[in-house]
């Protein structure tokens, strides 16, 4: 059996086959190679499964899966519980309900006027038995009731004390249930509250509006049979029939007050009666349909309600179209927002995503904008001209009067100076980089070097906290070239270290010095010869070290 | 003639369970695969939205492999969901609110070497590591998620486990 990493890796997997891995493990007891080698395939596979676990919380699961589609939003979890959110903003909730600004208000409404304090859930309603209960006086929630029964609603309901008659002992109890406790109001806030309130009823009125425009979705519409538009005609033609039709069906739904008052039907009126009349406890039973046919007298028979035509849908033409919705009806149609319903994203199957940026009106908005601000830029912009120096007129300039004077001796230009050649200097680095978090208080404690096989060079300088210092954090390093052959290593916050270290014959690096006295003030500067030019790469690692490498 | 697979939906109880069962190890694959968590859940939602559309004979029979394919597809393929905007939109992106996923993050310090040198190999050999170290698939259902045979599954985790070996000894001095 020859030695074969693919082995080894299946080997490790539990993948081989009973014969094979026979043969392994016989290969493994004389070669310490593949004993070695399995090891390492034993470390890395260790290192791997140890990476960190990403968990998902279980309503980050439903909705996640909820969002993709598998289950819908109201589907519980298989094996789980109902999905709770983990927490609620305070503004999701109605602004009407307490202080904070919600949605549609940018601001906390103001507290509720207090109102009359809540009486104690009555006693148990006790009727006689003697005494069949009337169910045409018993109020009903929501319905409308005549003028003299709204007063008998309004006055203050009597304590339960009050109310128990003594001959209402022997009577039965009803079991009913209590409605559940109405919250308390909190008290009505002192000052001004004219504006408030104006404020408000704008707001109110203006989220409204709103909530009523969404209804206008554009995303869903008729394009073939009964209900759709024709596709000669424009928009405006389009909304002009739509509202044609409204017209025509609210038309159709008038029925006359004559039609109602003889189908609808009302209860009696209690007979009057000498004694003044105790008000009864109010029965709280589940609000009853207002028209309970079994209940009631047989109602005559209803007349035939005289259908009115339908009206002619107009059809707007070229020279009728302003005078049936205005002259103005361009523009409220332009300045009526559209808002477009919420949809769910759809992925095309067997491609990559893409979607149209022009579909989004934000994108206009954004370029409406940026063009605005090019505009406003191009029409503010300011020539700039250059400021003349010292230099070229020093009499013109120290002496304006001077300027007009014509000068008779010839501009001569300055004479040609000679170009410094460069020399290495710690403060001119080409070929810079730059790392580190702005950490101090570091020593380098020693350096190390070696020589890599193909000609590299690394050096590592190993950096330890000071007494009295954190250590958390990189000290800032500068590392580049003064001259092809010098490189410059640039602490800050760092003590340099007692030694450069011993440095082995090599064919890069050919001498290690630190600069003393450093050359920058603060900085600690260390200097290293090379035999030729090479290449540079820097990094940081845990320690901290700074590794440095030169290829080349 | 064109040929159109039939849009037949399997059954969701089967699939909400396999997807219950196994999305926090498709997060942590995806993670590690592309080396950020947000992008990770857009690959993941983006999988399990093609492999909504699977046809059931497919998940009976391939069981996790199949969500497993389905998302290292849509890893490589940047499929998203819901689709990243491109132009200026992406601006005006809506960010997620409702999923929160929550990393150990000692570990994630701890292995830092590890994700560095994972981060330099190629797509294949780190979803092939990933798929066998970290999750735990066999080689068969390996080749289902990666598409290809067992044997090239065998190389290319051998190929893998070298070269993550020699990069991680190099970066860790």
């Amino acid at each position: 059996m020859r030695c074969s990493l693919l082995i080894l890796s299946t080997s490790l997997d539990g993948e081989l086959t009973q014969s094979r891995a026979a043969e392994l493990e016989a290969h493994l007891v004389g070669c310490t190679r593949c004993h070695a080698g399995l090891g390492y395939l034993h470390e890395e596979s260790e290192r791997i499964s140890g990476l960190a676990r990403v968990y998902i919380p279980d309503y980050s699961v439903h909705a996640l899966m909820a969002q993709v589609g598998i289950i819908d939003e109201d589907t519980r979890l298989p094996g789980t519980m109902p999905p709770t959110p983990p927490r609620v903003h305070p503004s999701a909730t109605e602004p009407w309900f307490g202080h904070d600004a919600g949605k549609a208000l940018p601001w906390a409404p103001p507290p509720r006027r207090p109102e009359a304090p809540i009486p104690e859930p009555r006693a148990p309603i006790e009727t006689s038995p003697s005494e069949p209960v009337d169910d045409t006086h018993v109020e009903i929630a929501g319905t409308a009731v005549e003028p003299a029964q709204r007063v008998i609603e309004d006055q203050p309901i009597p304590a339960p004390d009050e109310a128990q008659t003594p001959e209402d002992e022997d009577s039965f109890d009803i079991d009913i249930s209590q409605p559940p406790p109405i919250p308390q109001q909190l008290p009505q806030e002192a000052g001004p509250r004219f504006i408030k309130r104006i404020r408000d009823a704008i707001a109110v009125r203006w989220a409204l509006t709103r909530g009523v425009q969404t209804d206008d979705d554009d995303s869903v519409e008729i394009v073939s049979g009964s209900g759709a538009g024709e596709w000669t005609e424009s928009a405006r033609q389009r909304v002009q029939r739509e509202r044609a039709a409204q017209r025509a069906m609210s038309a159709t739904s008038h029925i006359d007050e004559a039609t109602v008052a003889a189908v609808s039907w009302a209860p009696p009126a209690p007979a009057p009666s000498a004694q003044p009349e105790t008000p009864r406890p109010e029965m709280p039973t589940q609000p009853r349909p207002l028209l309970d046919w079994e209940d009631q007298p047989p109602a005559p028979a209803p007349a035939p309600v005289p259908r009115p035509s339908p009206p002619r849908t107009e059809t707007p033409g070229r020279h009728t179209r302003i005078v049936s919705t205005g002259s103005n009806f361009s523009v409220r149609s332009w300045l009526k927002p559209r808002v477009r319903a919420p949809s769910r994203p759809h992925l095309p199957l067997g491609q990559a995503a893409a979607t149209s940026p022009l579909a989004d009106p934000r994108i206009w908005v954004f370029a409406g904008g940026a063009f605005l601000l090019l505009v406003i830029g191009v029409l503010t912009g300011k020539h700039t001209t250059a400021i003349p120096s010292l230099a070229q007129n020093p009499v013109a300039s120290a002496h304006p009067s001077a300027r007009a004077v014509p000068s008779s001796a010839p501009v001569l230009p300055p004479p040609p100076v000679a170009t410094p050649v460069p020399t290495a200097s710690p403060l001119q680095l080409t070929g810079t980089q730059t790392l580190g978090s702005g950490a101090r208080g570091f020593a380098v404690t020693g350096m190390r070097y070696a020589q890599h096989a193909g000609g590299d060079f690394r050096m590592v300088f190993d950096m330890a906290p000071v007494s009295g210092a954190t250590g958390t954090g990189l000290p800032n390093m500068v590392a580049g070239f003064g001259n092809p052959t010098t490189l410059y290593v640039i602490f800050v916050g760092v003590t340099p270290g007692a030694d450069t270290g011993h440095l082995p014959p090599s064919v890069n690096v050919t001498n290690v010095q630190v600069l003393q006295p450093s050359p920058i003030a603060g900085h600690v500067v260390y200097e290293f010869s090379l035999s030729h030019p090479a290449k540079l790469s820097s990094s940081y690692y845990a320690g901290p070290r700074l590794v440095l490498d030169l290829t080349g | 003639m064109i040929n159109v697979a039939a849009h037949v939906l399997p059954e969701s109880g089967e699939l909400a369970g396999l997807v219950r069962e196994h999305l926090t190890e498709l997060v942590t694959y995806a993670t590690h695969l592309v080396g950020d968590a947000d992008d990770a859940l857009d690959y993941v939602s983006g999988g399990l939205y093609h492999a909504n559309r699977y046809p059931p004979a497919r998940l009976q029979v391939d069981g996790r492999a199949a969500l497993y394919r389905a998302v290292t597809r849509a890893c490589r393929q940047d499929q998203r969901y819901p689709p990243r905007q491109h132009g200026i939109s992406r601006f005006f992106a809506r960010s997620r609110s409702n999923i929160h996923p929550e990393i150990d993050a000692a570990a994630a310090s701890r292995t830092n070497t590890v994700k560095r040198a994972l981060a330099t190999l190629s797509f294949d050999r780190r979803a092939a590591l990933l798929l066998r170290d970290l999750v735990g698939l066999d080689y068969r259902e390996m080749s289902r998620a990666l598409e290809c045979s067992p044997d090239a599954v065998a190389r290319l985790i051998a190929a893998a486990r070298r070269e993550f070996g020699t990069i991680f000894r190099e970066i860790a001095i």
